[in-house]
């Protein structure tokens, strides 16, 4: 097997910030090559590189055994080089067949509808796939998406495809689907990166494995046979990762939340409440599993007040919950939402006025008529102490955090005062096994101090293992819930498929 | 083939100085073409210095006009600048205006409250006017949402047409059948300072600079505003009462237009002419846009758009140039100062070409 690429002493920074700094990677035709990483390691960085999205500051990249050096990704499409991304990059109103013509119809050649029509057809095929050209894409489940962005790419010419966490957002049976494919890909001749931190696909799909760790590559193109989830973890944190605490087996107390068959209207593209009736009692964590897009971000907006129950009752420590968000937060509910930039922080904002903001609030904010940048940038520096956030000061704004310290970010703001209620929506979807692990613990820890803790993840295994009690939601409904002692994957892997 | 070719890169941070420089570049380069400009309508570079220094800052009369001025414009700057802080586009000063000048001339027409209080009802009853002008729209937008900078536009018409209205009748001055109200008594003007025309309003429009001020900066309600313009979904799932700040700003906002009404006819005019509102959009987006939605710098902004009208009183009336030349003059800042932005989100840097993977 040949080298396709070979990246060596890669340098990159950002204004003051290093994100490599003498990065090495090498790939071989016909091989699935996994690269492993925490957030902020550098590996979407390094391969947004050899993608031609950014250029590299110092060192050598060599494609097909020339030098190379992209100016734009569409070079580097020329190339041959694909980058099937994490948000994928479709256009959504339009069709199938329109976004591919819009993707690659100068690359294949296409003169009409006729002859792209002809070369989607057999490439899905070839790969198995059964997508509609006429489906709209901003319709289509995301793993449909995925499928249509993997074959824009191929179609655009691709034989270096790298996949940037692909199995992050698809549910089980999905990501075995994904992988699977990329080993297809990679059998037919191309090579293939695969972006993860998940050691799984590692250990189950790839051939050889490179780990990055502080934009430096510490384990090079070891074949992954030899690899076990303990050494892999090791290189990827570089110390003994941190164990999660046993759970604390403190008897649960009395209700705190409670939902008495509960509808809302969906959002946009969502899936509407029916009928949720759930009780969390305070010093439990009461798991919510299902596939995403099923109401779980409906139920979040209506506990959190800003989608309107259209029937039902919600009740906090046994009265009627009050109307709108502001009272609800007072009455002791906080939100860790899944979509941390969109819904939780304000990216242009300083990390400090992120801090301060909910403190304004209510009844008794905690300042009334002159609100200091000092105190706000005490607040700051006590979160970026206390929640160990990396690469921060008062002033900076919080969009230039990575995944995880946005989620300490998030959970600092949450857990500042007295609450008795906390949503955790996906809290560690993106996140490294660091951050998770702390995310976890912080999870556990509120409980320990009685509150109610709703966790809802598409993770059954993060569910499983911090729950006390589960229930599936599908199709905006929620089943009953169970002890976890008494439930197994196969019967909520059922309820998640059947219940409608 | 150029040795180097140019390389642009989004910005992550933006440091107080690289604004500071942005903005002072934007205008320094405006002014520049500016007087291009007025060298090929026949100017010498004397001539300029004298009108646009000379005159509007170091003459008594010019600039008492000024200042003068610069009162209505301050407010209408500011008005426009808190709108602007939870990204509502405030482009109906006019109305805002015509609704506080008439609320002002009501006070006064009616005897509406108390003869001692006079002054004080007219300024409450402007800032009424004012703020529900701009209220309206508002609540339009986050109720039925309309498009404010439809509805604020659409505004000024329905505040302009229902002061003629009033001025060709009711309100029209029974002595002469002139279409101006009766002139203002003396307790409903505001006092004189002994420097020309400038008159107590500006206290006023100081007054509510260091008051916006504050309200930006050290409120809560300024950190609520922040917080809606950089992301009102994630405001809203934290708490911010999102509805009440938007109207709470846009309503204070009209009010200082109101107010600039006010300060015209209790100030300058001491009566209702059709000419109150006319000619303050244009000039109250660009002190906004210049000052960076910073109220203190409206201040500064707004004396010297002020002073640009002044100097261009006396171009009209010395050179012959059109009234137009003003606001060629005011649209070549403004579009400097917005080109000048590109340097704020962009880095612009110079690589060598053909260099290659190599240190």
């Amino acid at each position: 097997m040949s080298e396709a690429v070979k990246l060596e002493a890669i340098e990159k920074s950002f204004g003051s910030r290093s994100a490599l700094l003498g990065a090495d990677f090498t790939l071989r035709w016909g091989e699935v090559h996994a690269l492993l990483g925490e957030n902020g390691a550098g590996k979407s960085t390094l391969m947004n590189i050899l993608s031609g999205f950014y250029t590299a500051d110092a060192g050598v990249l060599e494609v097909g055994g020339q030098g190379a050096r992209y100016a734009n990704p569409a070079a580097a499409a020329d190339a041959g080089i694909g980058m099937i991304h994490q948000h994928f990059k479709l256009v959504g109103p339009l069709t199938v067949i329109e976004n591919l013509r819009l993707a690659c119809a100068r690359a294949a050649g296409w003169k009409n509808q006729g002859a792209a029509l002809q070369a989607m057809a057999e490439l899905a095929a070839q790969l198995g796939f059964h997508l509609n050209p006429k489906w709209r894409v901003d319709e289509m489940e995301i793993s449909d998406r995925q499928k249509l962005e993997i074959m824009k790419v191929l179609l655009a010419g691709a034989r270096i495809l790298i996949m940037d966490e692909p199995t992050a957002v698809l549910t089980e049976v999905e990501a075995k689907a994904a992988l699977g494919l990329a080993r297809q890909l990679a059998q037919s001749g191309r090579a293939v990166v695969l972006i993860t931190h998940k050691l799984r696909d590692v250990l189950g799909y790839s051939d050889r494995v490179t780990v990055m760790r502080a934009g430096r590559t510490v384990i090079d193109a070891a074949d992954s046979a030899g690899m076990t989830a303990q050494s892999l973890a090791l290189a990827m944190v570089g110390e003994q990762p941190v164990v999660v605490a046993p759970r604390a087996s403190a008897r649960p107390q009395r209700e705190i939340l409670r939902l008495i068959r509960l509808s809302a209207a969906a959002s946009a593209h969502g899936v509407g409440l029916r009928e949720i009736s759930l009780d969390v009692r305070g010093g439990e964590i009461l798991g919510i599993a299902g596939v995403g897009g099923n109401g779980q971000a409906e139920l979040v907006e209506a506990l959190i007040g800003i989608r309107r129950a259209t029937h039902g009752k919600m009740l906090i420590n046994e009265s009627l919950a009050p109307p709108g968000t502001e009272a609800r937060r007072e009455a002791g509910i906080r939100c860790i939402p899944a979509d941390r930039m969109g819904m939780g922080l304000f990216g242009e904002l300083s990390l400090g006025l992120n801090l301060a903001l909910p403190r304004l609030l209510g009844k008794k904010p905690e300042r009334r008529w002159w609100v200091r940048n000092g105190w706000m940038d005490g607040l700051a520096r006590a979160a970026i102490t206390e929640f160990e956030v990396a690469g921060a000061a008062p002033q900076t704004p919080a969009r230039l955090l990575s995944g995880g310290n946005a989620q300490k970010l998030m959970l600092a703001r949450e857990f500042a005062g007295h609450f008795s209620i906390l949503i955790a929506h996906s809290p560690t979807r993106g996140l490294d096994i660091r951050a998770v692990h702390s995310v976890q613990a912080r999870l556990r820890a509120a409980c320990a101090r009685h509150v109610a803790v709703l966790l809802i993840s598409e993770d059954l295994d993060e569910i499983m293992e911090l729950s006390d009690r589960v229930a599936v939601m599908s199709r905006g409904r929620l089943s009953e819930a169970e002890a976890i002692g008494q439930v197994d994957r196969g019967r909520i892997g059922r309820l998640m498929l059947e219940m409608h | 083939m150029w040795r180097y070719k140019p390389l642009v890169s989004p910005r992550l941070v933006v440091t107080r100085r690289l604004a500071l420089l942005t903005l002072f570049g934007g205008i320094g380069t405006g002014l520049v073409l500016c007087t291009l400009f007025l060298l090929t309508q026949g100017m010498g570079l004397s001539d300029l210095a004298s009108q646009f220094i000379g005159y509007t800052f170091g003459n008594p009369e010019g600039l008492d006009e000024t200042l003068t001025r610069a009162i209505s414009l301050m407010l209408v700057g500011l008005s426009v600048t808190l709108c602007l802080r939870v990204k509502f586009w405030n482009i109906g000063v006019e109305g805002q205006i015509w609704a506080g000048a008439m609320a002002a001339t009501a006070v006064v027409l009616y005897h509406i409250g108390p003869a001692a209080l006079r002054l004080e009802t007219m300024f409450l009853a402007a800032m009424l006017g004012g703020g529900l002008w701009c209220g309206v729209c508002a609540a339009a937008r986050l109720y039925l949402r309309a498009n404010e900078v439809i509805t604020t536009l659409l505004m000024n018409y329905v505040g302009a047409m229902l002061a003629q209205q009033l001025l060709y009748g009711a309100w029209r001055n029974p002595r002469d059948s002139f279409p101006v109200s009766q002139s203002f008594p003396h307790g409903a003007r505001l006092a004189l300072l002994g420097f020309g025309h400038v008159h107590a309003g500006i206290f006023i429009a100081l007054g509510a600079a260091a008051f916006c001020f504050w309200l930006c900066t050290y409120s809560r309600v300024g950190s609520m505003a922040h917080a809606i313009a950089a992301n009102p979904l994630a405001a809203r799932a934290v708490g911010v009462p999102v509805a009440r700040v938007v109207l709470l700003m846009a309503c204070l906002g009209g009010a200082l237009s109101g107010l600039a009404g006010f300060s015209i006819v209790a100030g300058e005019e001491y009566k209702l002419t059709q000419f109150v509102g006319n000619d303050y959009i244009f000039p109250s987006i660009v002190i906004a846009y210049l000052a960076r939605a910073n109220p203190l710098g409206v201040v500064v902004a707004a004396i010297g758009i002020a002073a640009l009208y002044t100097a261009g009183d006396s171009l009209k009336a010395f050179f012959e140039l059109p009234g137009a030349t003003v606001l060629t003059i005011e649209a070549t800042l403004l579009f400097c100062v917005s080109c000048f932005e590109f340097f704020l989100r962009y880095r612009l840097s110079f690589v060598k070409r053909g260099r290659m993977e190599t240190p």
